[in-house]
């Protein structure tokens, strides 16, 4: 009991040396690696904050596919031979309005406007009542007529499903972005920049039913413990994205059609679930029939969980591949001068 | 100074952390660390938040609402980072563009830490 | 009566088909439903008409535990303004696309993209819930990042990128709001919120953050840098969307923020603030005005003017917050007060409602001209107005709404601000809207000046632009010298809901 204390100062501690230091890391390697495990002691922050929920999704997202994410992107930017001192070739790329290095008197103007940002925060934080419980008497006052027996999933899937419907929307915008700036349909036949190597291509292949076990343990779990849609998709993902690297097929072999349903299917779901509400003459919009609500729930756990799996893996497989081989010729041509 | 303060101090110290870099790093992979930094900080606030109602189970509206907000920083995260890569890309075809600028990380960080 | 709820579920439908689809059916399918959502948003005017407000509970959980939406007089405005100016800019894009092949590939992103946007800035006129505003904000941000870096030339890219990271800051700025409103009050329903607000430094530091997050999202004038890149270097029907509505939506929000959650901070129920905040954001909307408007006559390149002008004609938006910030500061409002209030509201819907209409008519005009000469450059313009004598008449017409010169909606807006700057008794408005208008008349007269430059040379050639896309243009130029004449069903729509009179949210069983 009286360790706890100290676990939260440390804790503590660690979050804010870890930030501090991948921020200002010379080495953006280092700061890669202290931002995977800025994600880690996060997630034990959430650990310890009672939200196992989150933990799952930040473990897996914030250390796991954004760590991956950055560092494919930082071999792409910063080439070793990039950091040589005449670096003619590759450049590092950044958003320099103008040509010229902030100046001192840029960073003492950032230093006020941030401590005065600071202050306010810190002000506002101790107003702050020490015990409130905002929702949670009526979330769980309403959760036996939710279908499910667990809050988060409760207010997730029914109390506010608009808003993970819009999510899922906000999903499938960023892999549409990113499928525009590479004058792609689809990750189909997007390889991998390295040769799978064969002792990972035999470690996935025993370990993936292990994982798909883990997507549907994860998404039935979601009912009435810490686990649901959000998380069984994340480990889908990852999963597809491992058999990726292993040269084990994926979301590059899917075929166009099975790949684009899957990709739309959760946020389609709750789009007919939305268009059905809405034209039956005694329904409220969104809102399950009573009996159904646990079915549904299910089924449209089920759908997302797909999705988010399928849009993440694509999205990670796109980006870990990077520029390079995807269509070289292709994508030259279309860098003319002139947008309009 | 409960746990709650506590937390909730290092999320608003994170979150003031990730702006001064976000103004201040240069380089565009830390302006996107620093953003998940802040997004960091937004998510510890609310789930310490909701740790306030010690009773049978912490406040799960502010849990779903970061599990949404996981789900909008990883999609922008890796929206950014394909960007990042084009524009990458793009200017590795033509050096000429934007010449002068060839001082990759060591100008950001002669000068002081965050 | 049809349900709110399909201005959002039929742009999201549609975006699923263009997605789905292929070929040239992509477009066709885009347009229809844009007009199947035009003729939603007409059908929700009547029952706004007699009811004042609607307000719908998703799933049938009340205010507090779901999210309910909520549609009034307001939010029918910017409803309209996006259906009208989607359909013909979707007219338009059919045309834009359908150019070349590189076009079409563009086309095929376009569609699923733009509609989701649409999907979203409904979303966000409905909205009713400073969380769900969060994630439609993401919604809006992230597609129109997706739209700005379509070309994929390396300006749009580095442009695109600077908005995507502005507007990831912007909305991370609006949920730590969002988080510390919520630890202070325990509710996320604006309504709910604004009735029971308290002046606290958790809620004071909240209004804070949310606001702020909010004016970089609208690029008000210190936080403009992401705009003039974004809207200049985009393709034409993006740039028109991007200037002429998004930017509008978080405004929208501001506005919802700033008289629905928190009246009692903003000096809206009677308690008046020493320092009103509505001052400062009046004083950054001046300096807008001017500053954008004298960086857009320093500009060279079309586009990038009408982009500059956007952050000029931006600031007249926030002129409001000063006007009814000292309205209600002056205590207690005496009869006159509510009529110059409702002109304030009047004239910044109308200059809203004119400025989306002009300004994309403008961007519109603008790609044609990109297109038949290849270029955007003002000095190319030789001899435009003998030989593009339509594109010369939208561009002035459009331009004469931007001046706020008769007729125009853009008139009846700044002559309402103007009535309310003077009857207000804050004249100095007054001297900043007819500066703006001054500036403005230069970069307008500069652009037309160039289109009649007679050519020296032998000609250049010009590529024949499809009359689908030069008639849209025209259209919406026209639109808004017309809507100058309605300003009495502007009026008579307006007080509904406005001045931050709550509408009672059931509360407690679902």
């Amino acid at each position: 009991m009286s360790l706890a204390p100290i676990f939260d100062i440390l804790l503590i501690t660690a979050l804010l040396l870890v930030s501090w230091r991948l921020l200002g890391n010379s080495d953006l390697f280092q700061a890669a690696v202290l931002f995977i495990s800025f994600g880690l002691f996060l997630s034990l922050a959430w650990v310890r904050l009672q939200a196992p929920d989150i933990a799952l999704a930040e473990a897996a997202v914030g250390a796991g596919l954004t760590g991956a994410l950055l560092f494919a992107t930082l071999k792409i930017v910063e080439p070793k031979q990039g950091r040589s001192k005449n670096g003619a070739q590759p450049k590092s790329c950044r958003l320099d309005r103008a040509a010229e290095c902030p100046g001192r008197m840029h960073y003492i103007l950032a230093s006020i406007f941030v401590l005065g940002l600071a202050g306010l925060l810190l002000t506002a934080v101790f107003s702050l009542p020490d015990t409130a419980n905002g929702l949670a008497g009526l979330t769980s006052g309403f959760l036996a007529q939710s279908g499910v027996e667990h809050p988060v999933t409760a207010v997730l899937l029914n109390f506010r499903l608009y808003d993970t419907w819009l999510e899922l929307g906000v999903l499938l915008l960023a892999l549409l972005g990113v499928l525009g700036t590479r004058d792609r349909l689809g990750p189909q036949n997007v390889t991998a920049a390295q040769p799978p190597n064969p002792v990972l291509s035999w470690l996935v292949r025993g370990l993936a039913p292990f994982m798909l076990l883990a997507t549907v343990y994860l998404l039935w779990l979601g009912d009435h413990a810490p686990g649901g849609a959000f998380q069984a998709g994340v480990v889908l993902a990852a999963t597809l994205v491992l058999l990726w690297l292993a040269g084990l097929g994926s979301v590059v072999r899917m075929p166009r059609h099975a790949w684009l349903f899957s990709l739309v299917a959760g946020f389609s779901a709750m789009l007919v679930l939305a268009l059905c509400t809405t034209l039956a003459p005694d329904a409220v919009a969104l809102a399950y029939p009573q009996s159904w609500a646990k079915a549904l729930i299910l089924l449209l756990e089920s759908v997302a969980t797909i999705s988010i799996g399928v849009i993440l893996a694509s999205l990670t497989v796109l980006v870990l591949a990077g520029e390079g081989e995807a269509n070289g010729a292709g994508a030259a041509e279309t860098d003319g001068k002139n947008g309009m | 100074m409960t746990t709650f303060h506590l937390y909730s101090f290092a999320a608003m110290l994170l979150a003031a952390l990730g702006v001064y870099g976000l103004i201040t790093r240069r380089h565009l992979l830390r302006k996107v660390m620093a953003l998940n930094i802040i997004a960091g900080g937004a998510f510890l606030l609310l789930i310490s938040t909701a740790y306030r109602n010690q009773g049978a189970f912490p406040d799960p509206v502010p849990h779903a609402m970061v599990l949404t907000g996981i789900v909008v920083a990883i999609s922008a995260t890796g929206f950014a980072l394909a960007l990042i890569q084009r524009i990458q890309k793009q200017l590795g075809q033509r050096p000429d563009q934007e010449a002068g600028d060839e001082n990759p990380d060591q100008t950001e960080t002669s000068r002081s830490g965050p | 009566m049809t349900h709110m709820l399909w201005v959002v579920l039929l742009p999201f439908l549609g975006a699923l088909c263009c997605l789905i689809l292929r070929g040239r059916a992509v477009a066709g399918t885009g347009i229809l439903f844009s007009l199947a959502v035009l003729a939603v948003c007409t059908n929700l005017l009547p029952g706004i008409w007699t009811q004042g407000q609607i307000r719908v509970e998703l799933g049938g959980w009340a205010a507090p535990l779901g999210i309910g939406l909520h549609l009034d007089g307001l939010g029918t405005f910017f409803l309209l303004l996006t259906a009208i100016v989607g359909v013909l800019v979707g007219l338009y894009a059919a045309g834009f696309f359908a150019q070349d092949k590189k076009h079409n590939a563009m086309g095929r992103h376009f569609w699923p993209i733009w509609l989701l946007l649409w999907g979203g800035l409904n979303g966000v006129y409905l909205c009713s819930d400073v969380f769900n505003a969060y994630v439609l904000l993401e919604v809006t941000g992230l597609s129109a990042v997706g739209l700005t870096v379509l070309s994929k030339t390396t300006a749009s890219l580095v442009a695109g990128l600077r908005y995507l990271l502005a507007a990831m800051f912007a909305s991370l700025m609006y949920l730590l709001g969002v988080g510390l409103l919520y630890a202070a009050c325990g509710q996320l329903d604006f309504v709910l919120l604004g009735q029971d607000m308290t002046q606290s430094p958790a809620t004071l530091t909240a209004f804070g953050l949310m606001v702020f997050g909010l004016l970089v999202k609208t690029a008000l004038l210190p936080f403009h840098f992401w705009l003039p890149p974004a809207h200049s270097s985009a393709p034409a029907p993006v740039s028109a969307i991007l200037s002429a509505l998004v930017v509008k939506a978080s405004f929208f929000l501001l506005l919802r923020i700033w008289f629905t959650v928190f009246p009692a901070l903003t000096g809206q129920a009677g308690s008046s603030p020493v320092l009103p905040p509505g001052l400062f954001l009046g004083l950054l909307g001046g300096l807008a005005v001017l500053w954008g408007s004298l960086q857009a006559v320093r500009q060279i390149r079309l586009k990038l003017l009408i982009a500059y002008s956007t952050v000029g004609q931006l600031g007249y938006l926030f002129l409001i917050f000063a006007l009814l910030s000292v309205s209600h500061g002056a205590g207690g409002g005496p009869s006159g007060a509510t009529d110059w209030t409702a002109m304030a509201w009047t004239g910044t819907v109308f200059h809203v409602f004119s400025h989306g209409l002009a300004k994309a008519a403008l961007f519109l005009a603008a790609g044609c001209l990109a297109l038949a000469m290849g270029t955007d450059d003002l000095n190319a313009m030789r001899n435009i107005a003998g030989r593009m004598p339509v594109i010369t008449f939208t561009l002035a017409m459009a331009g004469v709404s931007l001046m706020g010169l008769p007729p125009s909606a853009g008139f009846v807006a700044k002559w309402m601000l103007l009535r309310a700057a003077l009857a207000s008794g804050q004249w100095w408005w007054a001297v900043v809207i007819i500066l703006g208008g001054l500036l403005t008349a230069a970069y307008v007269f500069k652009i037309l000046a160039y289109t009649f430059v007679p050519s020296q040379d032998e000609t250049v050639p010009l590529r024949p632009v499809p009359p689908a896309m030069t008639l849209t243009a025209l259209a919406l130029a026209l639109l808004c010298a017309v809507s100058g004449f309605r300003a009495e069903e502007v009026i008579a729509l307006l007080p509904h809901g406005l001045d931050g009179s709550p509408l009672s949210a059931q509360g407690g069983s679902p």
